[in-house]
């Protein structure tokens, strides 16, 4: 099975009297379990793709599905369903709320999923492991460095498990050093849990390191590298 | 995701209040309009439930539940002489018919209940007695072997009944010299228990009042004036026989020497009259600290001596029962029924739920009062949540996004502002009504020891039976839940507001 099945995808934005197009017909597959860019110069409709992948938006026309799921015709309830148990997102500018701790904002998806409040706590420590700030848990966002604060995102993206990860240019505030380090964490966890990894990114070297990229230009496909 | 489930709602109310306490002075200042109002609420609810406990009491003091005051339609009404005298304001002056002459305060005059009504008021189902209307005031009372004199008013101890016995027990009979006296007596003597006061002997002085005697006596010196003129008729036209002109002169000398009216004659103003009474019972403390309660018969003696009628409260030939009974019923469920039957008579009737209800209706409309300022109070503070979550939604819109990204549904993201609304509320009543409730608390200190900067203000002794401020138990849970639903429904537009975002349009960079 497809990780990812978009068909004739479009997503018209209507901006005064004008017309853009953002995504103009794309069509795009992915495999389960592998580990994609999306790259091209800015408005090409990378983050549009991504909103339409992650459930945040609804396309034009065209059909879009996630492991099976059909996003097209989903009621706002069904989508948000999704986005907890199907899809994690880690933002460029992180997004964390930043009147909780680290521990607290890892929690926040499994608070929303139900989960029981000691399992969340042990989940959310794991996570908070896994991505190496076991010692700054109980910091708040304001009291971490960037790198510190994308690697909390990615902990909260995997909080339900998700088997798709959607990263938004993940590493373009940080320096490189740090942005190396977050790169590392996320191709890990797409050999390490299988997870299907899908990042817009302007950096080649990132892009060089996943196993497909697709290149957008105009809300098109122009053309799919497999490296 | 289930909102509704337990732990949906404890995680819900747990983001509510680290949100509110994220901005706690914002927050605070929201909940001022709450705040204020349900302050409001609790200070002024009380006041008048107080205000209204306190006055029941009181009343109760001198209004047994088993009791009925009855007099006639016409004659001894003050309302009707009030009427008259206060008809004419405003109005051209009035003709005087058949109907209205007794409301004309110069033909007003006082008519006592005919002894056959009374008979008839005895035989109505349920009525236990029936007794005069008696209110005496005396000159002072003082306990035997004590040299100190007291202020005292007297009543007739049906009126209070034995609800009002605080130590002691009731009369030994109606022919007892014996009295209840009110708790306060024991402070002003200086006791510290009632077992002292009681068993001791007082003495009431009673002298006539000082309004008869400016009046000159009324009926009872129009019939001593018919004896003399009576006398001096025989003087004028004596009997041809001298011997029986001077033994009808004598006789009619000596009946007039023996008369009640001559009697009553030797009481002079200024010099009061003792009664005895033996302390039997300590009554508990009203507004009328100087009460003391009598037996019918006692009471009867000492208001012939006040009135300077030596006919009044009386049965026999010239015996006048007095302008107003009291009359007593067996059961208190019985005294609608009984009320009709006496109105039936063609008499006024008043019962304590009469008066009470008077009261009751006068708070009410203070509260109806009150309860206009509330709404105002709770309008701006509406308002105000509401511009305060619109501004909360446009600043945590990116918030907002973030949490649709990770899953919140957009009833969550409703629930929880309408949620921080309601809280907001609640929080804030809960606040006012804390507030309320200490000002209550120092209002009521002051209030039992009188406010000793106010000039005259030393009336604590009034209020020792009762709190001035007295919280009904229902204030807290009604406003509690008056504030939490203004709160939510201010939350509703903003809450809306924010659930109708779109997340991708919340997390577009800036």
């Amino acid at each position: 099975m497809s990780a990812i099945e978009a068909q004739d995808l479009t997503r018209v934005f209507h901006v005064g009297d004008e017309e853009v197009r953002a995504l103009d017909g794309l069509t795009v597959s992915l495999e389960r379990g592998r580990l994609a860019a999306v790259i091209g110069p800015s408005g090409s409709g990378k983050s549009t793709l991504m909103a339409l992948l992650g459930g945040l938006d609804t396309p034009s026309s065209g059909s879009v599905s996630v492991y099976g799921q059909k996003l097209n015709g989903m009621t706002p309830q069904d989508l948000a369903a999704y986005r907890r148990s199907t899809v994690g997102f880690v933002f460029q500018d992180f997004f964390l709320l930043s009147h909780l701790t680290a521990i607290e904002n890892v929690e926040v998806p499994l608070k929303l999923a139900q989960v029981s409040r000691t399992e969340r706590r042990e989940r959310a420590n794991e996570l908070i492991e896994l991505v190496g700030l076991g010692h700054r848990g109980d910091h708040r966002p304001q009291q971490l460095s960037g790198g510190e604060r994308q690697r909390v995102a990615i902990a909260r993206a995997l909080a339900n498990r998700p088997k798709l990860l959607l990263a938004d240019e993940p590493t373009g505030n940080l320096d490189e050093k740090t942005g190396a380090a977050v790169t590392e964490i996320l191709l890990n966890l797409n050999k390490d849990r299988d997870i299907t990894v899908v990042l817009v990114t302007h950096n080649p070297e990132l892009a060089n390191q996943t196993e497909v990229q697709f290149r957008l230009g105009g809300g098109k496909l122009q053309s799919t590298i497999n490296n | 995701m289930n909102l509704f489930s337990p732990s949906g709602i404890r995680d819900l109310l747990s983001d509510v209040f680290l949100n509110l306490f994220r901005r706690k002075l914002r927050a605070l200042l929201t909940m001022t309009g709450v705040i204020i109002g349900s302050f409001l609420v609790v200070l002024i609810l009380s006041l008048s439930n107080g205000l209204s406990v306190f006055l029941d009491q009181q009343i109760r003091a001198v209004w047994d539940e088993h009791m009925i005051k009855v007099r006639l339609k016409k004659g001894g009404a003050p309302e009707q002489m009030a009427r008259g005298m206060f008809g004419g304001l405003g109005e051209p002056p009035q003709q005087v018919t058949e109907e209205n002459k007794e409301e004309i305060p110069g033909a007003f005059e006082f008519r006592h209940i005919p002894h056959e009504t009374i008979d008839e008021l005895k035989k109505i189902d349920g009525v236990e007695e029936v007794q005069p209307e008696i209110w005496v005031m005396p000159k002072s009372m003082q306990v035997v072997g004590d040299d100190r004199q007291f202020d005292a008013i007297v009543r007739p101890w049906i009126m209070a009944g034995p609800d009002m016995l605080a130590y002691g027990g009731d009369f030994s009979s109606e022919q007892a010299r014996e009295c209840i006296v009110s708790e306060a007596y024991l402070v002003a003597l200086g006791y510290t228990q009632p077992s002292q006061l009681i068993g001791q002997t007082v003495n009431i002085r009673i002298q006539e009042d000082a309004y008869i005697a400016m009046a000159g006596g009324g009926q009872m010196d129009l019939k001593f004036l018919d004896k003399i003129r009576d006398i001096a008729f025989l003087m004028r036209n004596p009997p041809e026989d001298p011997q029986l002109a001077m033994v009808t002169t004598l006789v009619m000398l000596r009946d007039l020497a023996n008369s009640s009216e001559i009697q009553a004659l030797t009481t002079k103003p200024g010099n009061a009259e003792e009664f005895k009474a033996k302390v039997v019972g300590v009554s508990k403390k009203g507004l009328l600290t100087n009460i003391i309660y009598l037996p019918p018969d006692l009471i009867a003696e000492m208001g012939r001596v006040f009135l300077r009628n030596p006919d009044l409260y009386r049965r026999g030939k010239d015996g006048k029962f007095g302008i107003e009974g009291l009359v007593r019923v067996s059961d208190p469920k019985e005294i609608p029924r009984i009320k009709k039957e006496i109105k039936k008579m063609g008499m006024k009737a008043t019962t304590l739920e009469d008066i009470i209800g008077f009261i009751h209706g006068l708070f009410g409309a203070l509260s109806a009062i009150l309860t206009v300022f509330v709404m105002i109070a709770g309008v701006v503070a509406f308002f105000s949540i509401v511009n305060t979550l619109f501004m909360a939604v446009s600043e945590r819109k990116r918030e907002i996004g973030v949490l649709q990204a990770i899953g919140a549904t957009r009833g969550y993201v409703a629930a929880m502002f309408a949620a921080e609304a309601g809280a907001i509320g609640f929080i804030g009543g809960l606040i006012g009504y804390l507030f309320g409730k200490f000002l209550c608390i120092i209002g009521n200190i002051y209030a039992s020891q009188g406010l000793p900067y106010v000039p005259g203000g030393d009336w604590g002794h009034i209020l020792g039976v009762s709190d001035l401020f007295v919280t009904p138990w229902w204030v807290l849970p009604m406003m509690m839940l008056a504030a939490g639903v203004v709160g939510a429904l201010a939350g509703v537009l903003p809450a809306r507001r924010a659930a109708q975002l779109d997340p991708s349009e919340a997390l577009r960079y800036e």
